[in-house]
């Protein structure tokens, strides 16, 4: 009797665990049957077109994948290197460990704290406008916690053993970091700036009030000018546009690509280091 | 020697660099605090305390404005103890599966699945909401509009799933195994050892994983939007739409005049946000230790 009881909660856990993985399943190939045959080569490298009723996605992918790459620009080199710092030359004194912990409780904040933080700063302290730069710097300050974490995470990991051999052998501390620490926790600091690339391809929020617009379909490079965005352009889609019927198609569309990209970082990131925070 | 001093300057960029960049870390940490805490303050002496406290949020009216944010506070808590009330039993149930009856093998595949999950764009699963979670729900309970706080909850709950499972059963498979044969050893089964044994031993990562869901759901913005209807009214069941404190400042931020009394209002709003955040984290922090020291 007891055994059949417990069967049954076996049963129903594996049908809880398993939920999850068929729902990520679902939502690929839902959004895929949604989008209606919308979805094709052309449909990235086209324009939105009558009033976003037809045409592609590309000013909007563009936005996205330029932004990701001004992300990684600023946030990578000072995420890495202060994730060393606290890793390796930070004196164990009450500041640090205060820094550490309030660096560990920023990756808490909810995303549209950091887009008011950016529009606060970047957007009207620091007179950026509302701008493709404000938004990479806001994305930036949000992912910082992130790397800087996953990096210290990963150096901490990297066996004192090698590293107190390759001192005995005469190597100062940029020698050590070179040849044993970063060689041992590269994967790890590469897996979070996968997770990085990630979370500034797929956050809508703190660019929606730095910079984001919903209709600018001439590309360009300058960063001080506004742009649009993936998410975002979902986001107008589904939900400000009048003719919600016909445009629901494309939104799904988008909505696919937008899913592959994030996909495919965060599985690079997970490819990496199987030990990463999973839920970041 | 020449060797030596190049190296040595080497060191001397490499630990000046990263100095660098930590204290520039830091000073983000002072600066995101301060610049919350600026437009924050000036709204509380702007606007009589009292005067949040009310159920009426007008910000452009006529014969003056009223500012009572409660309506947002109660559809942020709404949504997200809905989502944890869906996600808590569930995620247990995926834990302790995940946990004591999964290979190895099988896990590191499917484990791949929760951090995909935990990945989904916020905006994507509020597409999702909005485009067949509401009409399902309108279906079932015969509702005009399917944009309904109980939406909102369902998307959060899948959306803090990963965390709490992730948490959960990292807990599980520190505990010594020990302990587990030992149980069996007793004639406990798999189930019972599990729950009635084990489940001791990760009540402290139980507990935090339910903090840390509970700060992800009413941080969550873009998701909650597209579900809840957004309409600042204080639900009285989770079948009326209603609208999150995340929920506002996305909506009216974008349309606010900088430095005027409305902007210093959404700014305290952010700045609430920030101080659950802050506490969540804290509190969670207190319990973390404990698991260490009772698991190892």
């Amino acid at each position: 009797m007891r055994k059949a009881f417990d069967s049954i909660w076996v049963l129903l856990s594996a049908i809880a665990y398993f939920s999850a993985v068929v729902f990520v399943i679902w939502v690929a190939i839902h959004l895929y049957a949604l989008s209606r045959g919308k979805l094709s080569l052309a449909f990235l490298f086209t324009n939105p077109s009558s009033g976003m009723t037809a045409g592609g996605v590309f000013a909007p992918l563009f936005g996205s994948i330029y932004l990701a790459l001004w992300v990684l620009i600023i946030s990578a080199p000072i995420g890495v290197l202060a994730g060393v710092y606290f890793a390796e030359f930070a004196p164990d004194n009450t500041l640090t460990r205060l820094l550490r912990s309030s660096i560990r409780t920023l990756s808490g904040v909810p995303a549209i704290v950091y887009g008011l933080f950016g529009l606060a700063f970047f957007v009207r302290f620091m007179n950026l406008g509302l701008s493709l730069l404000a938004s990479a710097l806001t994305l930036s300050v949000m992912n910082l916690p992130v790397i800087i974490t996953t990096t210290e995470e990963a150096l901490r990991l990297v066996p004192n053993a090698q590293k107190e051999a390759a001192i005995a052998l005469g190597a100062n501390s940029w020698e050590v970091w070179r040849d044993v620490s970063f060689k041992y926790a590269s994967s790890g600091i590469v897996s979070g700036l996968f997770l990085a690339l990630s979370r500034a391809l797929g956050e809508t929020a703190p660019i929606l009030l730095t910079g984001v617009v919903f209709y600018q379909p001439t590309v360009t490079l300058d960063p001080t000018k506004t742009f649009m965005a993936l998410p975002y352009h979902i986001f107008i889609l589904s939900t400000q546009h009048s003719k919600f019927t016909e445009v629901l198609p494309i939104a799904a569309a988008s909505g696919f690509v937008l899913l592959l990209m994030v996909l495919f970082a965060r599985i690079l990131a997970y490819m990496y280091n199987r030990r990463i925070q999973r839920w970041l | 020697m020449r060797n030596y001093s190049t190296n040595s300057s080497a060191e001397r960029i490499f630990r000046l660099a990263s100095t660098a960049a930590a204290v520039l870390a830091s000073l983000g940490v002072v600066l995101i605090v301060s610049f919350m805490c600026v437009p924050a303050f000036k709204a509380l002496s702007q606007v009589p305390f009292a005067a949040f406290l009310s159920t009426k949020w007008n910000p452009k009216g006529y014969s003056g404005s009223t500012w009572g944010i409660l309506p947002f506070i109660a559809g942020s808590l709404w949504t997200t103890v809905i989502a944890l009330i869906i996600s808590v039993p569930l995620s247990f149930l995926a834990a302790v599966f995940s946990s004591q009856f999964m290979t190895e093998s099988i896990r590191s595949a499917t484990d791949l699945f929760f951090s995909v999950l935990a990945g989904i764009p916020s905006v994507i699963m509020g597409f999702l909401a909005l485009t067949t979670i509401a009409p399902l729900i309108a279906k079932v309970f015969h509702l005009s509009s399917g944009l309904t706080i109980l939406n909102g909850g369902i998307t959060l709950a899948i959306m803090v799933l990963p965390t709490m499972v992730s948490v959960l059963s990292d807990a599980f498979q520190k505990i010594p195994v020990i302990y587990k044969e030992g149980a069996l050893a007793l004639g406990a089964s798999k189930w019972q050892a599990a729950v009635e044994v084990l489940f001791q031993f990760v009540k402290p990562a139980f507990i935090s994983s339910v903090l840390l869901s509970f700060g992800r759901a009413i941080g969550e913005t873009m998701a909650v939007i597209m579900a809840v209807g957004n309409v600042a009214m204080i639900p009285k069941t989770p079948l009326q739409p209603g609208e999150t404190m995340t929920g506002v400042l996305a909506i009216e931020m974008p349309e606010t005049i900088a430095g005027s009394v409305h902007y210093n209002v959404l700014f305290l709003i952010g700045f609430l946000l920030l101080l659950i955040a802050l506490l969540v984290n804290y509190l969670s922090g207190l319990i973390t230790p404990k698991v260490r020291v009772k698991t190892q």
